[in-house]
């Protein structure tokens, strides 16, 4: 079985550790969530399928400012139309929230990023790619 | 299978020697509840504290509440404690009605919402209306946050069901007697009536964002049939979700509203066939798994109607609504309810996935509004962690004190199997 070519998009720089060899790996450190999702959405017009949901783990929109985008790369094959719905769909939560000025305790990042780098790991259990 | 609830009153909680109840008031000795809590040798300390509806007080940051529960030949949270595991669902339970076990102390940064005994934030959820024997729990240094949230729910659980063992000698309590057959025989219970089943998401997708179904993890099983009496009996627990005003507390799940409404309605408006119980997890691969077992289950119950609760929301929402789409398109017509994140001025799309066959939604309120609560004489746990909660931020505690919070910050704010007291309702 041809390994699948997976790619990723984060910009939590605390799951670095966790990723297999299988993944390609595009860091955006202090990007905000909406350049995360803006690339990922620029890789699916390319041919890239969603293997995770990338709200996965922000429960609620804009609790955190960490976003991870788990892609299935197929360069070359039509679109696929669902991952794109689903990605525009969270930058149009995302953008309900550009104004809002949340501002996170500077305190609590390092935490966040543990979250995020936990629910990484637990999508990469399921995904199966080591 | 018959479960009988026995609903003992609780109205007031004290402090006091020999543990007991009194009338309708809990006496709680705290010596030997911190004898049974300091057990778990993981834990360094723990103290405890009262809220009773109508105090000036706030509870923050809230864990989890749940309702004490006993059984006098069995155990309730089955599966959490023994190997030797009991179905739920069958014999006696004792209830105590009105008084909450409820579970604070930080696990990780991303904090849990608060609870307010009154002013305008005790009028959007259940949780204000109940007496809380709070438990403020302090882990020793070596364990880690995994550990750390097992620690916090096994000892919420065990005190819950420790203290509700009192109420085995009391006789004056409300008997509910609820009864579940095997599907043949629900399914011909009422020929006449359209069938329903309950799909039942649950959080599923690591460290404070899982459910535990007889002690298991949910993430790691498919979905699941299960009768409403096991849930009475506390089969599935919270994992400490994060997200207060949308997470489904182990009280939610022990007092679920829509297997109430479903049992209240059953035999007249239609018949409850079922529960599928589906895990909501990260991965699309899962999603759709999840879904062609969740809808083949329904289906296989017969169903002509089914009933959908969630939990979170944002990627959940996506398992809402591919569920919701395939039975629909199974020609088994299809409730959904959820929450919407409208913007605190409710002028954005509310939803951040939907499909066309969603035509039938119960919304449990935009839970971006803002409150501003005025400051409170007494706080259980840390008020500046109102800074680290879902619907709250560094700017939401005031110079005079008010707290500025989203709905979604107020636990059980916009419960999505509608236990709350905020809606839209036929008049």
């Amino acid at each position: 079985m041809t390994p699948m070519k997976a790619s990723i998009i984060s910009n939590n720089v605390d799951i670095e550790d966790l990723l297999p060899s299988a993944f390609s790996v595009t860091f955006l450190p202090g990007a905000p969530a909406r350049e995360v999702l803006r690339a990922a959405r620029d890789r699916i017009h390319l041919g890239a399928k969603l293997l995770a949901h990338p709200m996965a783990g922000r429960l609620r929109p804009n609790e955190t400012p960490y976003m991870t985008v788990f892609l299935k790369e197929a360069d070359g094959v039509p679109l696929d139309l669902p991952s794109l719905e689903i990605i525009e769909y969270c930058l149009a939560e995302d953008a309900k929230y550009a104004n809002a000025g949340k501002k996170y305790d500077e305190a609590m990042l390092p935490d966040l990023r543990f979250i995020g780098r936990e629910l990484a790991e637990s999508t990469l259990k399921e995904l199966d790619i080591r | 299978m018959e479960l009988e609830l026995r609903k003992i009153a609780i109205r007031n909680i004290e402090f006091g020697t020999p543990a007991r109840i009194e009338g309708d008031t809990l006496i709680a000795d705290p010596d030997e509840m911190r004898e049974l809590i300091l057990e778990d040798s993981r834990i360094k300390n723990v103290s405890f504290d009262i809220a009773l509806p109508g105090s000036s007080t706030r509870i923050l940051p809230v864990k989890d509440v749940i309702e004490p529960r006993a059984k006098p030949d069995g155990e309730t949270f089955p599966g959490t404690f023994h190997e030797d595991m009991q179905e739920g669902g069958e014999g006696i339970t004792y209830c105590l009605e009105g008084c909450v076990v409820t579970t604070t102390g930080p696990i990780v940064g991303f904090q849990e919402g608060l609870i307010d005994m009154s002013g305008p934030a005790a009028e959007y959820n259940v949780y204000s209306k109940l007496c809380h024997l709070v438990m403020i729990l302090e882990k020793q240094d070596y364990v880690d946050p995994h550990e750390h949230e097992e620690v916090v729910r096994l000892a919420g659980l065990k005190l819950a069901q420790n203290i509700a063992e009192l109420g085995f000698l009391v006789e004056d309590f409300k008997s509910e007697v609820y009864r579940w057959g095997n599907i043949g025989e629900n399914y011909n219970a009422y020929p006449d009536l359209p069938r329903v089943v309950y799909v039942y998401n649950c959080m599923s997708q690591g460290l404070l964002h899982d459910s535990y179904l007889y002690g298991r993890d949910s993430k790691i099983i498919v979905p699941t049939m299960l009768t409403p009496l096991e849930i009475f009996d506390g089969a599935l627990v919270s994992g400490n979700c994060v997200s207060p005003g949308s997470k489904t507390t182990t009280y939610m799940h022990q007092n679920n509203a829509c297997i109430k409404e479903l049992f209240k309605r059953h035999g007249k408006d239609f018949n409850f066939v079922g529960i599928v119980l589906c895990p909501l997890m990260t991965t699309l691969k899962e999603k759709f798994r999840n879904r062609m077992l969740t809808v083949r289950q329904v289906k296989m119950l017969g169903a002509d109607g089914a009933l959908i609760s969630q939990e979170g929301f944002g990627n959940p929402t996506t398992d809402l609504m591919i569920v919701c789409q395939e039975l629909e398109r199974n020609g088994i017509k299809t409730v959904i309810i959820t929450n919407e994140d409208a913007g605190i001025d409710g002028m954005s799309e509310s939803l951040p996935d939907s499909v066309p066959e969603a035509n039938a939604i119960v919304t449990t309120g935009n839970s971006n509004a803002t409150l501003m609560l005025p400051a409170m004489e007494k706080t259980i746990g840390v008020l500046k962690d109102i800074e680290r909660v879902c619907g709250g931020n560094v700017n939401s505690i005031q110079p005079d004190g008010r707290l500025l919070v989203e709905i979604h910050g107020i636990m059980g704010g916009h419960n999505l199997q509608g236990n709350t007291y905020v809606g839209a309702v036929t008049i």
